[in-house]
């Protein structure tokens, strides 16, 4: 059993770690270059004991890499690859090819033909992912330290949270393989499920996985205390009036108008602004989930895709087991 | 001793139609049964379902004499089966598939299945997808007997192969049989070659038994009468088909030799071919059942 | 080793063809005492016929005392056929083939040839079983 699921997927699990060692060679040669500019530049001693005079160093650094910075957010479309290649085609192509025929009249069952295979290709698909997840988390180590790790390019590229997406992509295509019994069809619609579950979730779902955390700040907040690492994640932003209640959009867009007049430069002094808002007891509002919130959200981000993933091929199993024909 | 046993099988597919209905036989121990029937005739579905590959809608099959249930890796050990294009991992080698063989059965018996695939000539370092048609049946064949079954199920083993490979096949097939006490239940359409290959049958028309039995029964309790045209419709005593010229008519009957014939009647044996062409042929209010 | 071969369109059951096969290879003499007939498997293989059926042709020269089993080495022929003599054989072929020239001369052809034969055949084994 174990010799067939290597002699099958000996081919993917190849392409994967050529894969991984080109995304690897740059990645290793681009991070350890920025991880000694983090040093030499004086970030690092800024972020260690942050000081008035560190804006400027820690803004440099953060611009001088934030392109390749977002090129990585792509990262969260690698489990696709897992979905669509591996995933798919694992069912789907027996049945194509009609081998389902020759592997369920072995002497092995099914079942444990089935189990066996998602297990260990879904774990090796998992460890692949992992591997990915500590490169680029590795190399964004100086960026979270500035900016935190809650932000969704950090997050996406974590080990755990790429891995459990992937574990979920390779479901998909699993359930749609046995569903369909046709890989170009399972490969198409376990692309589609994989955007269709994973843009909302990323989008709408994650900055509500734990209650964020609330402050309220006087406009001319006179005890600014400087610079230092912003590790909050922001998800809401405002203005609350002297009642506490939210202004809306329009209500904050009139009073713009009415400080800098129609037309008027939004890049003049902020102190008008602030002035207006101190009269009229408007202050600062911002959601925010704190660093320490970290755990939480991966655990909860796990749970849901593991979950999910669990659904999935609960059913690509019973599918297989009682209404084959 | 019956090496399987149907009882009131049907299956349907979703919520269409039956693809099978109402199979009831016994298949002896130790014989080479053919299954015949047109295309759609649901052959397929039910070596398909005599061997736990798909379950029943209803009725229940017996594996010498146990209830064959899906998942048994105890029933799934005594079956071989070639289905239908002798499907193969296209990119193994005829290795690669013995060493999948071996890892997927407690029992196999490799050491044969080399010496089987040597004499046919079949290189083990070659990919299955690169292998002549006739080649991919040997290999799925091989496969199937190092399995060391009871049972063995062949579906249309020989129908996509040219001639020399078709005989080549049966011929191992055949040597096989007679290696050991392997029960043979295979699909075909070729009734010339199941008259030498098999000696029991199993007819299927419509999703329906419609005949079973050995064939040396079958073609002794059958006989052609010959004689005037009968008076319109006038009733003979297991009547199977009949044809009619202007004055004569024949009558493929069901009755023994022993019953006596009317002295206007010629009898004639009738040819297992023509026999089972007859049944298939059958409109289906009548339905002849053994 | 003896090779049997099959007729598929003659309508006789295959077992009964192989019967007669070796039954014919004693009386011509193709096949002597102590020959080995190849095994069931080799002719079942071969002519890519059932085994059973084959096994049964040879059950069936066994209890005609024309073969008998060695364990373990295979089937061989026992040869107690009343084989036609060499010098009788010989005689009566020949005046046969003179019979059958004259039958020819008179326009008769293979057919005709054949179902006198057969007409003949017919009427002395009835007149046999009448005696």
């Amino acid at each position: 059993m174990l010799w067939l699921i290597w002699r099958q997927h000996r081919a993917e699990l190849l392409t994967a770690v050529v894969l991984l060692f080109l995304f690897a060679v740059p990645i290793i040669v681009s991070g350890l270059a920025m991880h000694a500019e983090y040093e030499t530049s004086g970030a690092a001693a800024c972020v260690a004991n942050p000081q008035d005079s560190c804006g400027p160093i820690a803004d440099r650094f953060v611009s001088n890499h934030i392109e390749w910075a977002n090129r990585l957010v792509f990262a969260a479309m690698l489990p696709l690859l897992a979905g669509v290649f591996i995933g798919a085609p694992l069912l789907a192509r027996e049945f194509e090819s009609g081998t389902w025929r020759l592997a369920f009249t072995q002497s092995v069952t099914r079942t444990r033909w089935l189990v066996s295979k998602l297990t260990i290709v879904g774990a090796g698909t998992a460890g692949i992912a992992v591997a990915f997840g500590l490169l680029f988390t590795w190399w964004r180590g100086p960026l979270n330290e500035i900016d935190g790790r809650l932000r969704t390019a950090a997050f996406v590229a974590t080990p755990v949270s790429l891995a459990v997406v992937t574990v979920f992509a390779f479901a998909a295509g699993v359930l749609a393989g046995a569903l369909l019994r046709r890989t170009i069809p399972a490969m198409a619609v376990a692309l589609a499920v994989f955007l269709v579950v994973r843009i909302p979730l990323e989008e709408s779902a994650r900055p509500h996985y734990v209650k964020p955390l609330s402050r309220v700040n006087d406009a001319l907040a006179h005890n600014d205390p400087g610079w230092r690492p912003t590790t909050d994640w922001v998800v809401e932003n405002g203005w609350v009036d002297s009642a506490g209640k939210m202004l809306s959009a329009d209500a904050q867009n009139a009073v713009m108008r009415e400080i800098y007049g129609e037309g008027g430069s939004m890049y003049g002094s902020d102190l008008g602004l602030a002035r207006y808002m101190a009269e009229h007891g408007i202050r600062r509002y911002t959601e925010y989930h704190p660093d320490s919130a970290f755990g939480a959200m991966l655990a909860i981000e796990s749970a849901l895709y593991l979950g999910l993933a669990a659904v999935l091929l609960a059913v690509a199993v019973w599918v297989v087991r009682r209404r084959l024909h | 001793m019956t090496a399987l046993r149907v009882e009131g099988l049907g299956k349907r597919y979703g919520r269409g139609t039956w693809a099978l209905r109402e199979c009831t036989f016994d298949l002896p121990q130790g014989r080479i049964i053919g299954l015949v029937g047109a295309n759609g005739a649901g052959k397929t579905t039910l070596l398909h379902l005599a061997i736990g590959l798909l379950s029943p809608t209803e009725g229940s099959v017996f594996l010498f004499g146990r209830p064959l249930r899906m998942d048994r890796p105890a029933g799934l050990a005594e079956v071989g089966f070639v289905a239908q294009d002798h499907p193969l991992y296209r990119g193994f080698t005829v290795a690669d598939l013995l060493h999948f063989g071996r890892s997927m059965n407690r029992r196999f018996d490799e050491t044969t299945a080399r010496k089987r695939l040597a004499e046919l000539g079949i290189p083990l370092d070659r990919r299955a997808g690169r292998l002549s048609g006739g080649q991919q049946a040997q290999v799925a064949l091989t496969l199937a007997l190092a399995k060391q079954p009871r049972l063995l199920v062949l579906d249309e083993p020989a129908a996509s192969l040219d001639p020399l490979a078709r005989r080549e096949f049966m011929s191992t097939l055949m040597g096989a049989v007679a290696d050991s006490e392997l029960t043979v239940l295979l699909s075909s359409h070729a009734i010339g070659e199941l008259e030498r290959v098999c000696d029991h049958l199993v007819l299927l028309r419509k999703g329906r038994m419609c005949l079973a039995g050995d064939t040396d029964e079958l073609v002794a309790g059958h006989r052609v009468l010959s004689g005037p045209r009968p008076d319109a419709n006038a009733a003979m005593q297991g009547l199977v088909a009949a044809t009619h010229g202007p004055r004569q008519s024949h009558l493929l009957v069901r009755q023994p030799v022993t019953v006596p014939v009317h002295p206007h009647w010629e009898a004639n044996p009738v040819s297992l071919e023509e026999l089972v062409l007859a049944y298939l042929a059958q409109p289906e209010t009548k339905e002849g059942r053994d | 080793m003896f090779a049997f071969r099959l007729d598929t369109r003659s309508g006789v059951p295959t077992y009964l063809q192989l019967v007669e096969q070796v039954r014919h290879g004693l009386l011509l003499g193709y096949l002597q005492d102590g020959d080995q007939l190849p095994t069931v498997r080799d002719v079942a293989a071969a002519l890519v016929v059932n085994p059973n059926t084959v096994a049964k042709a040879y059950r069936e020269l066994e209890r005609a005392g024309l073969v008998a089993p060695r364990a373990g080495q295979g089937t061989f022929v026992t040869g107690n056929v009343d084989r036609v003599p060499a010098a009788t054989y010989a005689k009566l072929s020949a005046r046969l083939r003179a019979w059958v020239n004259a039958a020819r001369e008179a326009g008769l052809g293979p057919d005709q040839v054949r179902a006198l034969v057969t007409a003949i055949l017919d009427e002395d084994r009835s007149k046999a079983r009448a005696a």
